[in-house]
C-alpha cells in the first residue's frame, strides 16, 4: 500500500484554507457592521 | 416583480433537482452496478455495463509488460471473467470488492475500460500494538521502509 | 461567550488534528490515506446538523413569523454549505487513490451533490429578495423542502447499490472499527461541531446587526 500522504495533506490543506477564509470573512463582516453604525 | 420571478426560477431548479433524484431512485437507473449473476441472466453484447462483485481469490493475473489484467468477479452465484488493459487502483486485490465499467464481449468475457476498487466499511489497525500515527509520519519524512509489511509485488 | 466558544473550537481542532496525524494508526487496508476520514466524516455530520437547524429555523419562522428563527436558518445554512463542500472535496481526494476515480455518479455522491446545490440555491434565493419578511418566507419553504434530502443522502448507501461504502458509525449495527480510529473520529466530530456552533453564533449576530441597520 503506497503512502499517499500527498492526498492527505491536500485534503487537510484545502480544509484549513476554506475554514480559515470563512472565519476571517465572518470577522470582517461583523467588524464592518459594528464599526460605522457605532452604537449597537 | 422581478424578484418574484427569480424566486420561481430558483424554486423550479430546486424542485427539478429533487424530482430528478426521486425519479432516478424509483426507476432503477440509480442502481450503480449489476452483479455477475444478473449480467449472466441476460447478457447483451457490446452494451455498456457497470459490473460489481468480489475478485475471486486465485483468479487475478497481471502482466506488467503488456499491462494486461485478468480476473474473475463473483457474487457467490455467478462468475464473470474480466479483462482490462492498464494498472488497477491501489486497493484492488483478490478477495475484495470491485466495480468495473465496460461491455460484454461476444466471446464470453467482460472487457473493462475502468476498474474501481470498492471499499468496505471496516477500519482496522495494521496489527495489535501498531505504531501510532506520528511514527508513520516520521518514517515517511525519513523515507524509511516499513517493517510490518511485505514488499510490493 | 462567542469568543470563548471560538477558542474552545480552535483548541478542539488542534487536538483533533493531533489525533488524526499523531495518534491514529495507519489503517490496515487503505494505508495513510484513510486519515482523510477524520475530516470527511465530521464534515458531513456537521453539515447534517446545520441543515437540520435550517429546517428547524424555517419551521419556526413559518409558525411564529419571528425573524429570529430566520436568522437561525441563514446562520446555519452558510456553514452547512461550507461543510458540505468540504465533504465533497475531501471525499473526492480520498476517492482517487482508493477507488481509482475522483468522482462517479453513484447514489451517495449524486445525492450529496444535490444536497450541496439545493442549499447553494437557498443562499442565492436569499440574495435575490431584499424585503426581510418575504425573504424569510420564501427561504423557509426551501429550507423545509431541502431537508428531505438529508435522509436521502444518509440512507442512499443502504437503499441503493452504490460504490460508496455503507455507514460505519451511524449504520444500523456498528461495523468493526478499531478503537483508536473511532476515538479520533469522535474527537474530530466534537471539534467540528464546536467550530460550527461558533460560526453559527457569529453569523446570527451579523444577521441581527444587518436587520438593526436596515430597520
Amino acid at each position: 500500500m503506497p503512502d499517499n500522504w500527498g492526498y492527505v495533506f491536500a485534503a487537510y490543506g484545502l480544509a484549513v484554507i476554506a475554514l480559515g477564509a470563512y472565519w476571517r470573512r465572518l470577522a470582517r463582516r461583523a467588524k464592518s457592521l459594528a464599526g460605522p453604525g457605532g452604537s449597537e | 416583480m422581478t424578484t418574484q420571478r427569480k424566486f420561481v426560477a430558483g424554486g423550479l431548479v430546486i424542485v427539478a433537482a429533487l424530482g430528478y433524484l426521486i425519479w432516478s431512485g424509483v426507476t432503477q437507473s440509480v442502481v450503480y452496478f449489476v452483479t455477475p449473476s444478473e449480467l449472466l441472466a441476460a447478457p447483451v453484447a457490446n452494451k455498456t455495463y457497470r459490473l460489481g462483485g468480489m475478485v475471486l481469490p486465485g483468479s487475478l493475473k497481471w502482466e506488467p509488460k503488456t499491462l494486461s489484467l485478468a480476473f474473475t468477479l463473483s457474487d457467490g452465484k455467478g462468475q464473470v471473467s474480466v479483462r482490462h488493459r492498464g494498472a488497477p487502483p491501489d486497493l484492488f486485490a483478490e478477495g475484495r470488492g470491485a466495480v468495473v465499467e465496460g461491455s460484454w464481449a461476444r466471446e464470453g468475457y467482460f472487457q473493462a475500460s475502468l476498474i474501481l476498487a470498492k471499499h468496505s466499511e471496516e477500519y482496522k489497525a495494521p496489527h495489535d500494538g501498531a505504531d501510532p500515527g506520528y511514527k508513520e509520519l516520521l518514517r515517511t519524512l525519513r523515507r524509511e521502509p516499513r517493517t510490518d509489511e511485505k514488499p510490493p509485488r | 461567550m462567542t469568543r470563548a466558544l471560538g477558542w474552545l473550537a480552535a483548541l478542539a481542532l488542534v487536538i483533533g488534528l493531533g489525533a488524526a496525524f499523531g495518534y491514529a494508526p495507519r489503517e490496515a487496508v487503505q494505508g495513510n490515506v484513510q486519515r482523510i476520514m477524520y475530516l470527511h466524516v465530521p464534515a458531513v455530520l456537521t453539515a447534517y446538523l446545520a441543515f437540520a437547524l435550517v429546517f428547524a429555523g424555517s419551521l419556526g419562522y413559518l409558525f411564529t413569523r419571528r425573524l429570529g428563527w430566520d436568522r437561525l436558518a441563514v446562520a446555519a445554512a452558510e456553514p452547512g454549505v461550507l461543510f458540505t463542500g468540504l465533504t465533497i472535496v475531501s471525499g473526492s481526494i480520498w476517492g482517487k487513490p482508493t477507488w481509482g476515480t475522483w468522482w462517479t455518479w453513484d447514489a451517495r455522491l449524486t445525492s450529496t451533490a444535490v444536497l450541496f446545490l439545493v442549499y447553494v440555491g437557498y443562499l442565492l434565493l436569499r440574495g435575490m429578495v431584499d424585503e426581510p419578511d418575504r425573504r424569510a418566507r420564501y427561504a423557509a419553504v426551501v429550507g423545509i423542502l431541502g431537508a428531505a434530502n438529508i435522509p436521502i443522502v444518509h440512507f442512499s448507501v443502504k437503499w441503493w447499490r452504490a460504490l460508496h461504502q455503507p455507514s460505519t458509525i451511524l449504520g444500523p449495527e456498528p461495523s468493526p472499527i478499531a478503537a483508536p480510529i473511532a476515538l479520533t473520529l469522535l474527537v474530530n466530530w466534537i471539534a467540528f461541531t464546536l467550530l460550527f456552533l461558533y460560526f453559527l453564533a457569529r453569523r446570527a449576530e451579523i444577521a441581527r446587526l444587518e436587520e438593526s441597520h436596515a430597520g
